[in-house]
């Protein structure tokens, strides 16, 4: 499971595993040269964009948390979060075979990303269905 | 016993979207150059991106076909992308070379590794022990297409190392070296899965895989389907 973080401004999360095999959840930035690091526990985290990898979907929580549920728009199971006040930043959750929604201003989050480099960030699998 | 390998490795495509840039198929093919200073090779054929298209990865199949003889382990290894098509029910599945088209069935057929096409390939390697590796989505039920309708001979041995279970997918994580899967075949392969006589044997090695795999944060689990009299050797590490 892929958990897509855009951070619009410095914040700090809390994740916790749902499943408890999920303790090696992982946190990935788009910026290379930020190691990847355990996605569980207290947070901070820095403008930019971020990958969680997880077996199951997590528990993830700031201040003011909002959740939306995009059912509708975007199907079952993928939800829609705004973690740290609806502008500070902005968290989506997809089902693993779905790219993330990439909004224009969160290209703007990473220096030289495009929709197409944040595409392949979150591109983790090797395979094709049609 | 000599070593013939045919490496395929395939992050950008002509015609698809790109995998995650990786370093497996180098680094498979690094370490087996090494190897060939200790141990006799008959060959080694590295397919990179542009280099891999269908019609290079046939005549490389039949080219490994030709030259080996029974005293050959053959080992194959392929990343990629690996294809699932649906039509009326009923399930397609292809390797896809660089080359390949796959906006629908018949592009497929035409342009990418037919599960018919590749174990009629290699069915006619005359080795008594080949390995395949397939590190792709999907490699699951490649490997289950392929295994039913290679051959079973009574003294021969094969066996397809695939990176993902049934129809689930093969990941590479973000700007790690390899793929989670392929990863743990180098270490494997590199030592890490030696028996106490100092060798790496097939069964030690997808043992290995599946162990240290669970430590990922992803669900993946790689099988193995093979014929097998032996757990054979891979290669003797001390």
């Amino acid at each position: 499971m892929r958990t897509a973080l855009y951070v619009l401004k410095p914040t700090t999360v809390s994740i916790q595993p749902i499943d408890p095999l999920d303790h090696h959840a992982m946190l990935f930035a788009y910026n290379s040269n930020v190691p990847e690091q355990s996605a569980i526990g207290i947070i901070n985290l820095t403008t930019g964009i971020y990958l969680i990898t997880s077996r199951n979907q997590l528990n993830i929580s700031g201040d003011n948390i909002h959740t939306e549920n995009f059912e509708k728009d975007l199907g079952d199971d993928q939800l829609h979060q705004i973690c740290g006040g609806v502008t500070d930043s902005h968290i989506s959750i997809q089902d693993k075979e779905q790219p993330p929604d990439i909004a224009i201003d969160h290209a703007k989050l990473e220096i030289a990303a495009t929709h197409e480099s944040i595409k392949q960030f979150f591109q983790i699998e090797r395979g094709i269905e049609i | 016993m000599r070593y013939a390998v045919l490496i395929i490795g395939i992050y950008h495509y002509k015609n698809v979207p790109p995998l995650r840039a990786t370093y497996d198929a180098e680094d498979i093919a690094n370490l087996f150059a090494e190897m060939s200073l200790v141990y006799p090779f008959s060959s080694q054929t590295l397919l990179l991106n542009t280099q891999a298209t269908e019609f290079a990865i046939i005549n490389a199949l039949d080219a490994l076909a030709g030259e080996i003889d029974e005293n050959t382990l053959v080992f194959i290894y392929f990343a990629g992308h690996g294809v699932r098509a649906v039509q009326s029910g009923q399930f397609w599945y292809y390797l896809l070379p660089f080359d390949g088209k796959a906006d629908n069935l018949i592009q497929l057929e035409g342009s990418a590794i037919s599960m018919e096409k590749f174990s009629n390939k290699l069915s006619s390697i005359n080795a008594l022990q080949w390995v395949l590796v397939l590190d792709c989505c999907k490699a699951g039920s490649i490997a289950e297409h392929l295994s039913r309708s290679l051959p079973k001979e009574n003294n021969r041995n094969w066996a397809i190392l695939a990176a993902t279970t049934g129809d689930s997918n093969s990941y590479a994580l973000p700007h790690r070296r390899h793929s989670c899967f392929t990863q743990y075949l180098l270490e494997g392969l590199s030592g890490r899965a030696i028996d106490q006589s100092g060798t790496v044997r097939i069964m030690n090695l997808i043992d290995y895989i599946q162990r240290k795999i669970q430590q990922e944060p992803i669900l993946q689990q790689p099988v193995l389907k093979a014929h097998l009299h032996q757990n054979f050797v891979l290669k003797h590490c001390m």
